[in-house]
């Protein structure tokens, strides 16, 4: 194993602890889980069982232990709002984020690569404005209310598609367009000013006195050289999809996934769901950036030499 | 310098004084540029409404009028110029509500830019310039923290300590410090290397001296542009969270909550939902048109290959 | 009259900026013939590289080509009619070598796949033929294990290996006519004269045609049989090498041959050319060097054309042309080196090390540790200037930076005046910046955008709270502006208003203000231009004779060294290998690397293609 796939390994895992740690502190000395949890009108009987259920009578320290041990185990323990494990749940739910984000991702980066290559060959020009146009819109559009607005018409006006819920194909593809446009559009602003710096740089210039056909110095040279910046930016929008978009958009369609689930532990109060779900994501954030520091280095071979 | 300009000492032979950072000032600028003018003025405008928004609107933006509910717009049949935008569900007056929660967008907004922004820069500024020991721990917590599950985490947060104005601006801050904290610690390892800093150093300049007197002013133009786009993303977090009811709770008033509200009348009264979303995504396009002809502006090399682009392109 | 191998005519290319039309080549015609030397030569920002650009349709907006002509075997490769013969010609017949090493090839295809891809387009090649073709090529550069290396990334590659590429890569597709733009520049002395051999042995066995773009004049005496002479985008003179160097016509010419430091010569002012290049926007009118020339007379106020001479080859553009030869030099009026040891030593360095540890290359490797400065021991006498001679990695900067303690030093003692510095405090370490000051290379970079000159030069004084009174402030600053020789209303502008010679100024002015004893001038002049290098070699000149000052000169110009050092170290290594005064050194260096060193600069008076013979 080389260095620099340890290196990023080890950083995960400090990712993961902390977020243990950060979801900890939050849920234990912040916050008061049996105020959260319980209704206003409960007993102090009924506060101090549930306090005794959890463990939270016991020593800080102690509670850290048990927890950090059962986490570590993936043991979340039982939904207050289903009264079953947690776990079962996540595994349910998992599959239709999974699936709702890799869709809007994969759309995302299939619109966004050819839109920013073809603005960055002639900066400034009619294509280019178009691109810069619609990016800066879709810039500045809420996404939930996107997912309304496409509601709205594609599902009320034309009729053509489902306004919520899953089920076949046709279920899937507003959340995902909703999902994908404003990723799109953060994207192709980096493809686009990505390639323009490479088709500005020195090797360019040497491939273009070497006589090579402009096809060629675009789609073999400056597009591999802008790869790594490129797969950088599809990774965060990948990770704000599944950490954070999937939540508004999964709620505007009523799309049984994990987000729609944190919204829901949060309506009803059940905190141990909403943090098994915090920790769930952050361990996918995590796999997303260890895969993708795995492909820079499968991309650029001086990676190994630049990173320490 | 790479300045598409096969000759790059021509240009600088040719012309002994490129322009300072900013010609003549930003408003001397701005006079050429028409998007960036549209944006700051806009942008100008939104702060005034959301400043005189109770002197302006015509209703109490919570009272409400029962008789006077799901009114539409003055231009639809039944409308009238008693409710210019109409009224929701209970009877509240869209175009009151429209101009006071302005104020909740943009106070949400400065607020947390400033907050992030302030811990962020310093944040970047002692790892950059410290270097060592603290720049490791400094970078170590930035790059965990940005590989977070932003807003999860926030949900949890605001499960936790329950919704408020306060609270989400403190929540927005703390996802959102690390892009500050990134770009001063780059552009501080930057101009560390470049010898004008070496020379104050030489020279007997104490750190603070450096930090401030050197450094904080090329600093300036890069954070612009970073607090601005940051701005319009706080916008729109704020009203995604209120949308979610996690944000700003009645009776203050958001748009994001009014868009909340209006859903379950989308299909009566489309308008509740339409003006609320507009005035966000207005909003937002503003910020971003400032942002976008700031990045232009304060960068000597962008604005002469936007120049030579232009030119090329109007050919 | 056949048609030569390429001829430019009345060429004009001219770039679109913010500020104005810059005119950056302004009509010039030459011929090239095969297999001839041509070295195109001239300051920055003479026209001299678009030129070859042009040549090449390699002018992107916001250039442009506006008149004139390039044809290749009589045929035009200019306009869009041209495109389809651009195509051919561009890359296969004429192949072009860049400055820039270390930027020119992209960094993730293997540098056989790059030399490949040229094979496989001009001349049909398969992929497994263009592969075998890239080893020969490679080892036509003297490439070691071309094998191996064929395989390799370019980060793999040291900067002189990668122009090597760069020029098999050129070779690659038989071109008749190689344009290198300035192809050495960027590369340590000894890389450079390995490189200039190449070229050289290359031209005359493929009897290749060279356009060699260069603003060094003795890059051109080792490679080029004929020379032409850029200025303010115009062909000034041109002539076979011989006469151009040894008996030049155009004042400007002269100028920049006299210009030009020598091993030669120890401790004599240099000519210099005084005042500015102009300004490329305004449109052509008199004579563009009149306002610098020496020889101006009234006619110069029409701009002379380029004309056959009236004896000998070559062409000459000027109304007054200098009759002789003029003097290289002025012997400067203490030309003795001054080696007076009746006091202490200034500064005492003994056995100073640097060391910095870098990356681990594995899990369970050790750290590696780069030991830049290993054990250097010197003393340098009030009064006097050591040069600190080294190529890039010798250490000769971290040696600069560990006396004025920017960098801490690992190991060693370093005495100032007596006192040990390298174990002062903050204070009073605060206190010795007032004696030791630094000149740095770069005079973009080594000035704040964002402050005013005022601002640059009183800085020193506010920081050590001398003076804080802004009248008295302004005052300083101004007579300071004065000594080092710019006009009083520079101090309230930024220095983005100002020339690269004009900063250096400044930055020399800076240094001063503290009234230091002793300077580290760390490449000084090796940013600017000739004709510019010269005025601030003489203006340090000037300072040290007025004000006493002690210099410790670094530098990887061996014959800027000779002109200013009274006593030179030669750094290798992290050592100093060699050290003794100038004459000394120069006329009998003791040690193979510092005659290596030696042999390696290319200089006006080497024979012409002296290279070819070996």
């Amino acid at each position: 194993m080389s260095w620099y796939i340890f290196n990023r390994l080890w950083q995960g895992v400090i990712v993961v602890l902390s977020v243990v740690v950060v979801v900890f502190v939050l849920t234990r000395l912040i916050g008061d889980p049996v105020r959260v949890m319980l209704p206003l009108e409960a007993t102090p009987e009924q506060r101090a069982l549930f306090e005794a259920q959890l463990g939270l009578d016991r020593p800080i320290l102690e509670q850290f232990v048990t927890y950090v041990r059962d986490v570590a185990v993936l043991d979340f323990g039982e939904s207050l709002w289903q009264r079953r494990p947690v776990i079962e749940i996540i595994a349910e739910r998992a599959p239709a984020t999974v699936l709702l984000s890799v869709v809007a991702i994969a759309f995302a980066v299939l619109m966004a690569v050819p839109l920013g290559v073809v603005a960055a060959l002639r900066p400034e020009g009619l294509v280019d404005r178009i691109v810069v146009v619609i990016s800066l819109l879709g810039l500045s559009i809420p996404q939930f209310w996107l997912g309304l607005l496409f509601i709205v018409f594609f599902s009320l006006m034309l009729g053509w598609l489902p306004t919520s819920g899953a089920g076949g194909i046709d279920h899937l593809i507003l959340p995902a367009l909703t999902l994908a446009l404003p990723a799109m559009t953060r994207m192709v602003m980096v493809v686009r000013s990505t390639m323009i710096d490479q088709l500005n740089a020195q090797y360019v210039k040497v491939l273009r006195a070497k006589g090579m056909r402009p096809w060629r110095v675009v789609a073999v040279h400056a597009l591999r050289n802008s790869a790594v910046p490129i797969l950088t930016i599809a990774g965060w929008e990948f990770i704000r999809i599944v950490s954070g978009y999937t939540v508004v958009v999964e709620t505007v369609f009523a799309w049984p996934g994990l987000g729609l689930t944190a919204i829901q532990a949060i309506e009803r109060q059940d905190l141990i769901l909403l943090q098994a779900i915090v920790f769930v994501t952050s361990i996918a954030v995590v796999v997303i950036n260890i895969g993708l520091d795995i492909l820079y280095k499968a991309i650029d071979p001086r990676i190994e030499i630049g990173s320490q | 310098m790479s300045l598409a300009d096969p000759d790059p000492q021509a240009a600088e032979a040719a012309s002994p004084s490129p322009e300072p950072v900013v010609a003549g000032g930003y408003w001397a600028d701005l006079r050429g540029d028409t998007v960036g003018m549209i944006g700051v003025v806009s942008l100008g405008l939104l702060f005034l409404i959301a400043i005189f928004a109770p002197l302006i609107a015509p209703y109490d933006p919570a009272a409400q009028n029962i008789i006077a509910r799901l009114k539409p717009p003055v231009w639809l049949p039944g409308g009238s110029w008693d409710h210019i935008l109409g009224t929701d569900h209970l009877g509240r007056d869209v175009l009151s509500r429209l101009l006071n929660g302005s104020r909740i967008s943009l106070f949400v907004g400065f607020a947390t830019v400033l907050l992030a922004g302030s811990f962020g820069v310093m944040m970047g500024l002692i790892s950059g310039y410290a270097g060592g020991k603290t720049d490791q721990f400094i970078t170590a917590v930035t790059d965990t923290q940005v590989a977070f599950p932003g807003l999860l985490l926030a949900l949890l947060i605001l499960a936790v300590i329950g919704p408020s104005t306060i609270t989400v601006i403190v929540v927005l801050a703390l996802n959102g410090w690390m892009v500050y904290a990134r770009i001063t610690r780059s552009v501080v390892l930057g101009l560390r290397q470049t010898a004008f800093v070496e020379a104050a150093e030489i020279l007997g300049c104490r750190t603070h001296r450096i930090l401030i007197r050197h450094l904080l002013p090329n600093l300036a133009a890069p954070l612009l542009t970073i607090g601005t786009l940051e701005f319009a993303r706080i916008v729109l977090a704020e009203a995604a969270l209120s949308f979610l009811g996690l944000g700003v709770q009645p009776p203050a008033t958001s748009w994001g909550l009014d868009v909340a509200q209006g859903k379950d009348y989308m299909f009566r009264a489309w308008w509740l939902v339409t003006f609320p979303g507009l005035a966000i995504a207005f909003t937002v396009l503003a910020i971003n048109l400032v942002a976008s002809w700031l990045r232009v502006t304060t960068d000597p090399v962008e604005r002469e290959k936007r120049f030579a682009r232009r030119a090329e392109a109007g050919r | 009259m056949t048609e030569p191998l390429l001829r430019v005519d009345a060429l004009e290319v001219e770039f679109l900026t913010r500020s104005g039309r810059v005119h950056a080549v302004r009509g010039i015609s030459f011929d090239m013939a095969p297999g001839q030397a041509l070295g195109l030569v001239g300051e920055s920002g003479c026209g001299k590289s678009v030129t070859s650009q042009a040549i090449m349709g390699l002018v992107q907006l916001p250039g442009r080509i506006t008149a004139g002509d390039v044809r290749w075997k009589g045929k035009s490769l200019i306009g869009p009619e041209a495109d389809a013969y651009r195509q051919d010609v561009c890359g296969r017949d004429i192949a072009m070598v860049f400055q820039d090493p270390m930027t020119s090839l992209d960094p993730l295809f293997t540098v056989g796949d790059q030399i490949g891809e040229v094979l496989v387009r001009h001349l049909g090649l398969s992929p497994a033929a263009a592969r075998i073709r890239a080893i020969e090529l490679l080892d036509r550069v003297h490439i070691r294990e071309p094998e191996k290396r064929v395989d390799q990334y370019p980060h793999e590659f040291s900067g002189g290996m990668r122009q090597r590429v760069l020029i098999a890569m050129a070779l690659a597709s038989e071109p008749d006519l190689l344009i290198a733009d300035e192809p050495t520049t960027a590369l340590d002395v000894t890389v450079q004269a390995g490189i200039l051999d190449l070229l050289a042995e290359l031209q005359r066995d493929l009897s290749l045609a060279v356009l060699m773009i260069t603003h060094d004049l003795g890059v051109v005496a080792r490679l080029c049989q004929d020379v032409a002479v850029m200025y303010a985008g115009e062909i000034v003179e041109d002539g076979p090498a011989e006469r151009m160097l040894h008996r030049p016509a155009h004042p400007y010419t002269a100028g920049l041959v006299s210009a030009t430091p020598t091993l030669a010569l120890t401790r004599h002012r240099l000519r210099t050319i005084d005042g500015q290049p102009p300004d490329l926007r305004r449109p052509r009118g008199p004579c563009s060097f009149r306002p610098r020339c020496a020889n101006a007379v009234a006619a110069c106020a029409e701009a002379p054309a380029l004309e056959a001479r009236s004896e000998g080859a070559g062409r000459l553009a000027c109304y007054n042309p200098i009759a002789q030869k003029a003097n290289g030099a002025i012997p400067a009026a203490d030309a003795a080196p001054r080696l007076g040891r009746e006091e202490a030593p200034l500064v005492e360095v003994r056995n100073l090390s640097v060391h910095y540890p870098i990356g681990r290359r594995g899990l369970f490797a050790k750290r590696e540790i780069l030991k830049a400065v290993d054990g250097v021991s010197f003393d340098i006498w009030p009064g006097e200037t050591l040069g600190l001679v080294g190529e890039s990695g010798s250490g000769k900067t971290t040696t600069g930076r560990a006396i004025l303690r920017a960098v801490p030093p690992t190991a060693g003692s370093i005495k100032f005046d007596g006192q040990e510095i390298t174990s002062l405090g903050r204070e009073p370490l605060r206190r010795l910046r007032r004696d030791m000051q630094i000149i740095f290379q770069d005079p973009y970079s080594s000035l704040n955008p964002r402050m005013t000159v005022q601002d640059i030069v009183a800085e020193p004084l506010i920081v050590h709270g001398i003076e804080t009174n802004p009248d008295r402030l302004r005052e300083r600053v101004a007579r300071l502006l004065e000594l080092v020789g710019l006009p009083a209303d520079a101090a309230e502008r930024h220095p983005h208003a100002f020339s690269g010679g004009q900063r250096q100024r400044v930055g020399i002015a800076r240094a001063l203000t503290l009234e230091p004893r002793f300077i580290i001038a760390d490449e000084p002049v090796s940013a600017l231009d000739v004709s510019i290098r010269a005025q601030v070699v003489n203006l340090m000149q000037d300072l040290q004779a007025q004000l006493g000052l002690t210099y410790l000169f670094i530098a990887h110009d061996l014959a800027v060294v000779r002109h200013i050092a009274d006593r030179v170290a030669i750094m290798k290594a992290g050592q100093i290998i060699e050290i003794g005064p100038v004459d000394e050194v120069y006329a009998n260096p003791m040690e193979d690397y510092t005659r290596a060193l030696l042999d390696a600069v290319p200089e006006i008076g080497d024979p012409p293609a002296r290279a070819a013979g070996g």
